[in-house]
């Protein structure tokens, strides 16, 4: 365990050095400045120069990068030059809206893929589960975008039981945050569960002509025990992985989503830095969104551990 | 100088729409306003109004962005020591009483007494100086006027003199214009070029920051303190300020459904939604719509640098006759209600300096002709035109498509790069003779030449000339407003033979809000004087 976690941490320095070290060049390589941006283009060339002195623009690009690494490597990831903060207090503040989203959503999909599957396995003639599994390829072929737009038109404008958009801190404001977190969660909750059940039935699928599974029932265990206690742990593995990767990809901001939803997460920030040319600020989110595909990965890996005794071994 | 941005916007705002939509000096409400004073009943005092605004401020430094969020926000927070009204006319706001030497060379500024920032101290001398000074040095309208100073000072705690080294006409418009706030001396020591963080956005108006949330929202609550002035007629940003509302919320909304969505359900009570909202909105017995003062100048901008065919004026002069504006105009404005299909400079609202001159020229259309006056100028039949356009702003690539139509029927191509729009920008910076058209849209809510874009944009297409900044001058030098009008014609006909920029259109811009909101002056995002009816 100690070997893996240590493997990781090498892993993240590279991964971390190699995202920030293109993030640098690239956003500077498409034309667009800054400073530009802001004075418009009628400012004088002498405003323009002092305003990217002011940024910290100024200087060659090797020594604007060495110096951006320094500062890294000290713990310092610069401010953004739009918000006129810490980029690490604007990354932190737009983080909490995607994390909370991405954290409800996957975990009521994962419990919504976990009970529709089970249900299938155990009752596999019953219409209802039936009904649902063919629904979970629906699921799969309705774009995030358009679910979220009949949300709101049903939910918020016709019957106005929720609101149509917005975010409220669910520590600080639960009253007037869980109703405007129902519909972006519900819309990504409808895609995300489906994946999940169809991924998860196909493991379990593969797992019930096993051997074991008749030794099993032989002991007297009802389809509902062998369902729980043997189909599922040896069925989740492919579906954590899954879950590990789509968690990772909504951490790192659900663009349309927020947007439709007015929620201040990473993607509409990481959007609103790149079309203002905020360097700092593209580089920090940037970072940060690899760092947390890293760490989930790693939780993934960690959970293989915990739930598959072989790789415990190993 | 003030050059609008629309936003973003939502986006979208963003900050690269900060550089196209200048500040709020505009002001001035339509007559009909469904919920002007007159008729909306006895004032509410308390209650909080949410407010849509497309995008985060970024900052509430006024001197460092110019974008139109912060300079509607800003309005509510800072005041200047003038203002203007309703017809665009600067009104004194922090003045009291102010003279102008014989020689209209020295002014002298007499500060209303009992005024105080928002933290309990009081306005002093010290604080306009210091402001002034930080305007002069680095606001764009502040520059050009800096030319023209000789200097700057506190006589006493509430005298402010100003002396400058020739008559300058439009001086008293000028600080008026967005850009002069005053805000307190202490707060501006050492601030850089990026501007002040929220703890230096303290004014004198009527409501103060309570608030910001990064990318949410910005919230404003009374300022007790406050002292308002008595004239009740004044409109605009002048005159009497009573902040009945507890509270005005800016909540960022950059996606136009749910700005709709949002006022539709009453999660806001006010928004500034895009062009193609407004007819359903109109026909919306919920929400209230109307027209503000005001307006945005659409323009096509030739390139007069080298390594453009379009530095010689017989290629400009084919392109506007070139252009069927009309037909542009169907295709991408908002239908009449929203565009007005003058040349003008300026808004139709702004009685000071709005002109006709050039109307004839602006109207013109003649293809024909057009292809001659290009062969003449070296544009053939089988020759590329390098479009540069944005896609920040759907209209400007709808624009480049149809002026690829038009220019694609006398035989010349065309080659359209689309880019978002600090890329637009920089390109063009990166490379002055690379292209040979682009698109923008201004603000054409000004108080003064030295705001007008067309009139400024050397630096940006090769535009300036002796002959223009000639013309500046002695607008400048005006001494009465017969002379200054009579310049200002002179001004817009010239742009009219020389085309720094070819105007399409003016957008009118409106807002839309709840029935409830009652006392709104249709003044772009300002809110003291309205309140919420119960």
């Amino acid at each position: 365990m100690a070997g893996l976690l240590l493997r990781r941490l090498r892993d993240l320095v590279v991964i971390l050095l190699i995202v920030g070290t293109m993030m640098f060049f690239v956003i500077r390589l498409i034309p667009g400045d800054p400073a530009i941006a802001i004075l418009g283009p009628t400012a004088r060339p002498e405003d323009v120069e002092a305003l990217r002195q002011s940024m910290g623009l100024s200087g060659s690009l090797w020594e604007q990068y060495l110096s951006w690494l320094g500062n890294v490597a000290g713990g310092d990831f610069g401010s953004s030059i739009t918000y006129h903060a810490p980029v690490v207090g604007v990354v932190a503040e737009h983080f909490v809206p995607t994390l909370t989203l991405a954290v409800i959503s996957t975990v009521v999909s994962f419990f919504v893929a976990v009970l529709v599957t089970s249900w299938n396995a155990v009752s596999p003639r019953n219409p209802v589960a039936r009904a649902l599994n063919l629904l979970s390829s629906l699921g799969m072929a309705i774009p995030d975008f358009w679910i979220a737009l009949i949300l709101v038109l049903v939910f918020a404008v016709s019957l106005r039981w929720f609101p149509s958009s917005g975010y409220a801190d669910l520590f600080t404001d639960p009253v007037a945050g869980v109703p405007m977190l129902v519909l972006p969660v519900v819309c990504l909750v409808i895609g995300q569960s489906a994946l999940f059940t169809l991924t998860l039935r196909e493991s379990v699928l593969g797992e019930l002509p096993h051997t074991y599974l008749r030794t099993a029932r032989v002991k007297g265990l009802s389809e509902r025990q062998v369902m729980l206690r043997h189909v599922l742990p040896n069925a989740l593995m492919p579906l954590i992985t899954q879950l590990g990767s789509n968690f990772a990809m909504m951490v790192g901001g659900i663009v349309i989503i927020e947007s439709i939803f007015v929620i201040p997460g990473l993607g509409s920030l990481l959007m609103g830095a790149v079309s203002t040319r905020d360097f700092p600020l593209v580089q920090g989110v940037t970072l940060f969104v690899a760092l947390m595909f890293v760490v989930v990965n790693l939780i993934v890996d960690l959970s293989y551990a915990l739930l598959d005794p072989k790789v415990r071994v190993s | 100088m003030n050059v609008l941005k629309s936003l973003r916007a939502g986006l979208v705002s963003v900050a690269a729409a900060s550089a196209l939509l200048l500040s709020g000096c505009a002001g001035g409400a339509t007559s009909s306003s469904p919920s002007s004073s007159a008729d909306a009943g006895t004032p509410v005092r308390g209650g909080g109004l949410v407010v849509a605004v497309p995008t985060d401020p970024q900052s509430l430094d006024m001197v460092a962005n110019p974008g139109q969020v912060t300079a509607h926000i800003g309005n509510m927070l800072y005041e200047k020591l003038f203002e203007v009204d309703k017809t665009f006319t600067a009104r004194p706001m922090l003045v009291d009483t102010y003279k102008q030497s014989d020689d209209r060379l020295t002014y002298t500024f007499r500060l209303r007494a009992g005024v105080t920032f928002q933290d309990g101290n009081p306005l002093t001398a010290a604080d306009v100086v210091a402001s002034l000074e930080r305007w002069l040095k680095s606001h764009v309208t502040g520059q050009q006027v800096a030319a023209d100073v000789k200097s700057l000072k506190a006589t006493d705690d509430t005298t402010v003199t100003l002396e400058l080294k020739k008559p300058r006409y439009p001086l008293i418009d000028e600080l008026a214009s967005p850009g002069a706030e005053v805000y307190e001396a202490k707060n501006l020591k050492g601030v850089p070029a990026t501007g002040f963080a929220k703890e230096g956005a303290v004014g004198t108006g009527p409501y103060k920051l309570k608030s910001w949330d990064i990318g949410q929202q910005v919230v404003l609550e009374r300022y007790d303190g406050y002292k308002s002035r008595t004239e009740e007629d004044w409109g605009g940003q002048a005159g009497a300020k009573h902040a009945y509302l507890d509270t005005v919320t800016y909540k960022v909304v950059a996606d136009q459904d749910a700005v709709v969505n949002g006022l539709q359900t009453g999660q806001w009570a006010h928004a500034m939604p895009g062009d193609d909202q407004y007819t359903p909105l109109k026909n919306n017995p919920a929400v209230v719509v109307s027209n503000l003062a005001g307006a945005n100048q659409n323009v096509l901008i030739p390139n007069f640098n080298q390594g453009s065919k379009f530095s010689d004026v017989r290629a400009r002069q084919a392109l506007n006759l070139l252009m069927d504006k009309p037909a542009l105009n169907a295709a991408t404005g908002g239908g009449p209600d929203l565009t007005a299909e003058v040349g003008a400079l300026v808004s139709q609202d702004n009685k000071g300096l709005y002109s006709t001159a050039g109307d004839d020229v602006y109207r013109q259309h003649d293809p024909n002709k057009a292809k001659e006056l290009f062969a003449q100028a070296g544009v053939n039949a089988g020759d590329t035109v390098r479009i540069l356009t944005s896609s920040s702003y759907p209209q400007f690539s709808q624009w480049a498509v149809l002026l690829q139509d038009q220019l694609s029927k006398i035989g010349i191509k065309t080659k359209i790069d689309t880019y978002d729009f600090p890329t637009m920008l920089g390109t063009i910076t990166k490379d002055p003779g690379g292209w040979d058209i682009t698109t923008l849209f201004f603000n054409a809510a000004l108080t003064s030449p030295s705001q007008m874009p067309a009139l400024t944009l050397g630096a940006f297409n090769g535009s300036g000339s002796p002959e223009l900044a000639k013309l500046i001058e002695d607008y400048n030098a005006a001494t009465s407003p017969e002379t200054a009008r009579t310049l200002m014609d002179q001004l817009q006909a010239f742009v009219w033979q020389q085309f720094p920029v070819i105007t399409i259109s003016q957008s009118k811009l409106y807002a839309a809000y709840s029935p409830k909101l009652k006392g709104y002056d249709t003044f772009y995002r300002v809110f003291w004087n309205s309140w919420l009816q119960k």
